[in-house]
Formats: structure tokens, sequence, C-alpha cells
């Protein structure tokens, strides 16, 4: 052995000793209370998109929305819009989350969590970047529609250009943030199966 | 409480110094400590049900709260009310002689990427490789390699 590997060996020999110490001293702190485990059991885990609740309201939400439309005598494409984007978004949702079960994802080894979250985020951009371009779209056609009809002013196209910007800007947001996420998660992987 | 609280509040405790260190390993101030340490707890006890089916307890406190320092997005906040943890020391602050010791061992494993920190502080806490390669998801030849790799790693930084 020479003096370089001794040297590291004693280094990892230091650090396990100051390892250990370090527990020792965190062994003596009381570190939890009764009260912080009775919050943590009776706290929500941080979801990854929607909570359970979110999808049943939302699907209550646009039901009522389109029996109002109708109820109301709006025009056609209004409720043919939201039904379309009830029939195209909330399957998209189950998709997304097809073999994630949150309260359990963690239990999982590191690899396959990462591999998990890695496929969810994904499946996340689609679904993002689909509601955006059905909205985007969803704009454009009712603008469209309300000049062929004339009742289009001035004020509307201010307000389609806003949503427009609104769109193309959250889109961006998403993107910027998931591919961060998704980096890290590739990171993760690559490094784990670099010897496989 | 009952029963299935009773136990999981004792296993807690029993492993409370574990769970601490590799929060503290993964953090950068003690609010990221207090947030980490009660997200895994939450993730601990939501999981429980899933665990009890399974053998071994400290694999599995070490699968969620690695998951939770590699995976959880820790610029998204936990809302609501923050509880801080029962620590009178400051591992970021304290200057004594131990502190440094610590803080020196801090920087150290600082030094290496967020994979190689977890498998190295598995290591320093003597596990096997066998229970380093199932808290990953990796061989235990993978294990070795990584191993070899990081402590390459650690002598460069060494020099």
């Amino acid at each position: 052995m020479n003096k370089e590997e001794i040297d590291i060996n004693q280094e990892l020999e230091q650090m396990r000793q100051d390892y250990a110490d370090l527990k020792e001293r965190f062994d003596k702190q009381q570190i939890i209370n009764d009260y912080l485990i009775q919050k943590a059991m009776n706290s929500d885990i941080r979801r990854l998109f929607l909570s359970k609740r979110t999808v049943p309201l939302g699907i209550a939400v646009l039901v009522v929305a389109v029996i109002l439309s109708f109820v109301q005598g709006y025009e056609w494409w209004l409720p043919v819009s939201l039904m379309i984007y009830a029939l195209l978004f909330f399957p998209g949702v189950f998709w997304a989350y097809k073999g994630v079960r949150e309260e359990e994802l963690y239990n999982g080894d590191v690899l396959s969590t990462t591999e998990t979250l890695r496929r969810f985020k994904k499946r996340y951009i689609v679904l993002v970047t689909g509601n955006c371009l059905y909205f985007f779209a969803f704009v454009v056609l009712a603008t469209l529609y309300m000049t062929s009809m004339n009742i289009s002013t001035e004020l509307m196209w201010r307000r389609g250009i806003f949503i427009a910007i609104l769109c193309i800007g959250t889109l961006t947001l998403e993107y910027v943030y998931a591919k961060r996420l998704l980096k890290s998660c590739d990171d993760i992987i690559d490094r784990l199966q670099m010897n496989e | 409480m009952d029963n299935k609280e009773q136990t999981f509040t004792q296993l807690v405790r029993e492993h409370k110094s574990t769970i601490y260190s590799v929060c503290y390993m993964f953090s950068k101030d003690t609010d990221e400590i207090d947030d980490l340490f009660q997200e895994i707890l939450i993730r601990l006890w939501k999981g429980y049900d899933s665990f009890r089916a399974e053998s071994d307890v400290r694999t599995w406190i070490y699968r969620v709260a690695l998951n939770c320092c590699l995976n959880a997005d820790k610029k998204k906040r936990r809302g609501g009310e923050r509880v801080p943890l029962s620590v009178d020391i400051d591992p970021f602050e304290d200057t004594n002689d131990r502190a440094l010791q610590t803080k020196r061992l801090y920087a150290r494993i600082n030094r290496l990427g967020l994979v190689d920190r977890a498998i190295i502080l598995l290591w320093l806490e003597g596990l096997s490789y066998e229970e380093i390669g199932a808290i990953m998801g990796i061989s235990v030849k993978n294990v070795s390699f990584q191993l070899h790799r990081i402590k390459e790693e650690l002598k460069k930084s060494h020099l």
C-alpha cells in the first residue's frame, strides 16, 4: 500500500469516526416530540400534481358549467368545448398518475422511485402542454367566431391576446421547471446505472 | 393513541438521529432540516401499512428518507405551520471543537453529488453492500464499483 492509499484510508476512517460522533451528538437530542409526530400523522403528503379531491371537484364544476351553458341558452360551442375538455383532461390525469401511488411512492428503492417520478413528470408535461394548447385554440376560435358574428370588439381582441400570452408564459414556465426536475431525475438514474 | 400509532411513535423515536443525520447531510440550513424531517415523518406514516409486510425497518427508513432528500422538491415548501425540531445545537452555526469536526465531515460529503452523498452516507452508517444495494436499487457489484469511484473522488478532493 503506498502512502497515498494509506492517507485516503486514514481519511475515510476519520470520516467514519466523525460520523459516529455526529450520530452520538444527535442521539442526545430530543429532536421529536409528541406534537410533531401527531401533526405528521394528521398531515397530508405533498402532492405531485392534483389532490384526490381536485379531480371529482373539477368534474362537478365542469358538469355544472355545461348544464348552465345549455340552460342559459349560450352558443353551442361553449358547452361542447367544455365537454371535449372534460373528456380529454380527466383521462389525461389518470394516465399521468398510472402506476403512481403517492402514499407508497417513496417506500421503493431510490432507482425505481426516481424512474417512476421521471415517467410521471414526462406525462405531466404532455398534460400541461395539451391543456395550454386546448385553451389557446379555444380562445382563438371563440374570438374568430365572435368576429364573424360581428360581436367582437377591440376589448375582446385585447383580452384574447392577453390570454394567449398567459398561455405561452405558463407553458414556458412549466417547461423550464419540469426540465430542471427531469434533469435531476436523469442525473440520479445515470449515476446509479453507471455500472449495471 | 391506538396500537399502530404507538408502535410508529416508538419506531420514529428509535431512529430519530438516523433521520436527522440524513436530513442534515442534504440541507443547507436548519429550516430545511425541519421541513425535510417533517416530510419524511409524513411519508413514513403514510407508507407504514405497506412497510409492515417487509422485514427490515432500517432499510425502509433509509429508502423513504433518501427518496425525500433526492427526489422531493425542496423549493416546494410545506404550507401551514412549521414545527421546529427540539434540537439545542445548530450543526451549521456552532463553533466548539465537536461542531468543527461535524462541519469538516459535512464539507467533505457536500463536495459530492447527490447520489454519491447518499451512498457514502450509507457506507458511513456501516450498512452492508447488500443493504446499500437494496436501498439504492442497484446490484452489490455496482455498490462496490460506486464506492470505489466515490473514494477516488474523495481522494482527489483531498489532494
